[in-house]
């Protein structure tokens, strides 16, 4: 009942029923005319504000800090070598003919091949860790909760979908010295030879970049796949590998430092620039493609125990109100069953494109409501962006 | 041991990428010697409040020394609690403590798996020592805190060469570090302790040039040649007590002396930490 | 009740606040040495007792009449204004407010939401057992006509309990459900002491009422 619940101090309403006091802000009673509102003082379309923070950590290769409202989360991603002989389902003939595509500057096809790649070798490996305290319910010592796993797979699978890396970029090339003079005629040449194709001296596919992406929440308050990809994002463009060469008779890639002659190897396909890293070595932005953000809504139904009963009729979700909470924090989420999450892109030309979208219970976000939300993913697009910058 | 609940990546062996040859070029580059006097702690930023769905919480930078290649100690704590036991728990008349410290993966030189290793259960029960003689576990009846360091960025020099074996020295500036950051989130909760208590590192090295080794506090591996022994000092100075003490190394058994100044020196910069700790948490309330 | 002296500072863990000799400790003190130390982070407050303390109570044993403590100012470390989160330990005598988590014929099993007036971070379980329910009639109570999952009790903290369970107890007029939903999913309204109301449906549920304040 509504009266005897006015009595009690905000806090301990907020506390008791949370959901009639969220409701009461949204829908203030006709005498006040106060602006509907949420109990975190937001609008219901107003995301907290994006910072980011690029470069702090120093042992991976690109690092995040992101911080919207209460929720944090740091990421780091860091390559590692994997050489071709590791890779148990390696397949040659398919990266000789993506070799060539290079060469030929077939832009059209290498996407579809290198995807493959991509996924096939799993060259990218997000995680994301939520047991650090972040939230009283995250506590170290226990395996990985539903949502730790779920996040990292929707990580894992975005980056696959929005071809944010090229697999281009993480090939790491060996060519042999160029067989001017006999005495490089050994076995060992002739066997490379033999292994690269016709005896053709072209550069061969010694070994990939592997990208672990570590993603560590340090506070959780609320919609923690936004606040995730933010960083993985982030944390792409701010990655700098680099510069190696392959070292066949140690079977390892070696970093390669200004002082070192670079004549005979090529690191990346991509163009080395001169990195202004303070040691000494040389490295090379990681490309991304595109820049696609996250947007995140939760639906908050006006009745809150019709959970059940509504699912079942229709009818009678129409007749209820409801309101979109942009970037949910903690206490709403736990008040909202029926969650929104949209992808989208507008990097490419102005033009936005949805790359995902993912709705999870509910019955009220339909066709319309979709539609209208690409906007607000739009305008939130453009406020990641902003602080990217 | 593939983790089916994580994303474990690529089935064959990944390796960092190798140096140019090994070794020989940074001992040339990076022995730089040590950039402070020799009692002298780096500056340290804390800061308590950063995770607000937290009891209590804070954090902790220790600055990176002068030269490059060298992080800086970037430590997170959160302290959660009191809060009432697990139900199979028996009756416990005081506060239960548990602690838990993990390095992210990215912290150190070497990618960091995320099943807590050895040295990281080690950390977690020196902790536990440490905090367990400040807090006063009477007040807390039947409940439980847990008190969670994740290890952001570890104390390490990237470019040293590892058989040098500075990993466990590295480990004690890890601890140090840990202790304070985590008493000032216990402040920040409002757990009852009887005092702060800070953490100092204290070490015995020998230096090229000078056959003497010397005892220097907050030591970085990296500056010096060797290091012949070093302890971690949890330390409350109103009463006087050391709560945790944690000594590796070699020191000749004849020379009595040296051991006990060298903890001496490891309260010295425990008690030096502890009065950055008091005016931090004074800021926060003022 | 008290009166605060004015003198406002703040203290860290283990800062000296005065000899025992002239302070009395208060919540977040200690005493070591005969002297007394802060136990908290915050601010400290002392107060006077407001009104000579005299025998309160009926004197039980001989004491040996030494200088009364309560005459002194006692000194105590609050954590108010420094952080909005407070956990306190539910106390004897305390009235918490409290969510049911599930029934049983014997008793009822509720979530401590708030203690007094602090909103508590941490949820306690407490225990409200079928003779603790009501002060009359103690046999006749059944636990499913007296509480339903959900439901919003206001309560008394009788016992500290076994490990896990704080021990309650409804047994006043002004103790019991304060907030209810009926079967139908909407909130009721208290009709007299045993009853709650569904103003939509019209049926009513019997619950142990809590009389309005």
């Amino acid at each position: 009942m509504a009266a005897p619940s006015m009595s009690f101090p905000r806090a301990v309403f907020a506390k008791l029923s949370p959901h009639p006091y969220l409701l009461r802000t949204l829908a203030p009673q006709p005498p006040s005319d106060a602006a509907a509102s949420r109990t975190n003082g937001r609008a219901p379309h107003e995301a907290r504000p994006v910072h980011i923070h690029t470069s702090s950590l120093s042992h991976a290769h690109g690092s995040a800090l992101v911080r919207t409202g209460d929720t944090t989360v740091i990421c780091g991603v860091r390559g590692e070598v994997l050489p071709v002989a590791n890779i148990p389902q390696y397949r040659p003939q398919a990266t000789q003919q993506q070799q060539q595509d290079d060469s030929h500057e077939r832009a059209d096809e290498r996407g579809g091949l290198g995807r493959g790649e991509l996924k096939d070798y799993d060259l990218l490996v997000p995680n994301i860790e939520l047991a650090t305290g972040c939230a009283p319910q995250f506590l170290p010592g226990v395996p990985p909760t539903t949502l730790a796993q779920t996040l990292s797979t929707r990580v894992y699978s975005l980056l696959h979908s929005c071809r944010v890396v090229d697999p281009k970029s993480l090939r790491i090339w060996y060519t042999p010295p160029t067989a001017v003079g006999d005495e490089m005629d050994t076995e060992e040449q002739q066997r490379q030879q033999e292994e690269a194709d016709d005896g053709d001296d072209g550069p061969q596919l010694a070994a990939y970049w592997v990208l672990y992406i570590d993603l560590l929440f340090v506070s959780l308050d609320g919609n923690p796949f936004d606040a995730a990809w933010t960083a993985v994002m982030a944390a792409l463009r701010d990655t700098k590998l680099p510069a190696v060469r392959w070292d066949p008779d140690r079977q390892a890639a070696v970093l390669q430092s200004y002082s070192q002659p670079t004549t005979t190897t090529t690191a990346t396909a991509a163009a080395a620039v001169p990195g202004q890293d303070k040691n000494s070595v040389k490295t090379t932005p990681l490309p991304v493609a595109g820049l696609p953000v996250a947007c995140t809504a939760a639906m908050f139904p006006e009745k809150e125990h019709g959970g059940e009963s509504m699912a079942a009729s229709a009818e009678a979700t129409v007749g209820n109100r409801h309101w979109i909470l942009l970037d949910p924090d903690r206490s709403e989420e736990t008040l909202c069953s029926e969650t929104i999450t949209m992808v989208v892109d507008c990097s490419e030309g102005g033009e936005t494109r949805i790359k995902s979208i993912e709705k999870q219970g509910g019955v009220v976000i339909g066709r319309e409501l979709i539609r209208g939300f690409a906007g607000v993913a739009e305008k939130r697009w453009k406020e990641v962006r902003d602080a990217m910058q | 041991m593939s983790d089916r609940r994580r994303i474990n990546g690529p089935v064959g062996a990944t390796i960092p990428p190798a140096s140019e040859d090994g070794a020989s070029r940074e001992v040339a580059g990076s022995r730089g010697g040590r950039s402070r006097p020799p009692n002298a702690i780096r500056k340290m930023y804390l800061k308590t409040g950063v995770t607000p769905s937290a009891s209590g919480s804070a954090y902790l930078e220790i600055e990176t020394s002068g030269r490059s290649g060298v992080s800086g100690l970037k430590l997170s704590c959160t302290v959660h609690g009191p809060r009432s036991l697990p139900r199979s728990s028996p009756f416990s008349p005081h506060i239960i403590l548990s602690t838990h410290v993990k390095y992210a993966p990215f912290a150190t030189r070497q990618r960091r798996g995320y099943l807590r290793d050895p040295s990281e259960r080690d950390l977690g029960t020196h902790l536990e020592a440490a905090l367990r003689g400040a807090i006063i576990a009477d007040r807390w009846p039947k409940s439980g805190v847990d008190i969670i360091v994740s290890i952001i960025e570890g104390d390490q020099d990237r470019e040293t060469s590892k058989t040098q074996g500075d990993e466990s020295w590295d480990l004690m500036n890890a601890l140090s570090g840990c202790i304070t950051v985590a008493s000032a989130a216990l402040a920040d909760a409002g757990i009852d302790c009887i005092d702060t208590v800070a953490g100092g590192v204290a070490a015995l090295v020998s230096d090229k040039g000078d056959g003497n080794p010397s005892i220097v506090i907050d030591p970085i591996p990296s500056e010096h040649d060797r290091i012949l022994a070093a302890c971690c000092i949890a330390y409350l100075p109103t009463r006087d007590e050391v709560t945790n003490l944690w000594f590796k190394g070699d020191l000749p058994a004849s020379d009595a002396e040296l051991y006990t100044k060298l903890v001496e020196k490891g309260i010295q910069a425990s008690a030096k930490a502890n009065r950055v700790l008091v005016e931090c948490l004074g800021e926060t309330v003022g | 009740m008290a009166t605060s002296s004015g003198t406002t500072s703040i203290a860290t863990p283990g800062q000296l606040l005065g000899p025992a000799s002239k302070f009395q400790p208060g919540p977040g003190t200690h005493i070591h040495n005969s002297n007394l130390y802060s136990s908290l982070l915050g601010v400290v407050h002392a107060s006077q007792p407001a009104k000579p303390p005299g025998p309160s109570k009926r004197l039980t044993k001989i004491t040996v009449p030494t200088q009364t403590p309560a005459e002194l100012p006692t000194l105590s470390v609050s954590r108010t204004g420094v952080s909005e989160k407070r956990e306190v330990l539910p106390e004897v005598g305390n009235t918490v407010l409290c969510r049911v988590t599930r029934i049983t014929p014997r008793q009822a099993v509720v979530a401590i939401l708030i203690c007094g007036d602090t909103v508590l971070e941490a949820e306690w379980q407490g225990l409200i057992r079928v003779q603790d329910v009501r002060a009359t009639e103690k046999d006749k109570v059944k636990i499913y006509e007296s509480f339903r999952p959900g439901d919003i009790v206001r309560a008394e903290v009788i016992s500290l309990g076994d490990q896990a369970n704080f021990y309650l107890s409804t047994a006043r007029n002004e103790l019991g459900v304060i907030l209810a939903t009926s079967e139908a999913g909407n909130n009721m309204y208290p009709v007299n002491w045993k009853e709650y109301m569904d103003p939509e449906t019209g049926l009513s549920e019997l619950r142990k009422v809590a009389k309005p304040y």
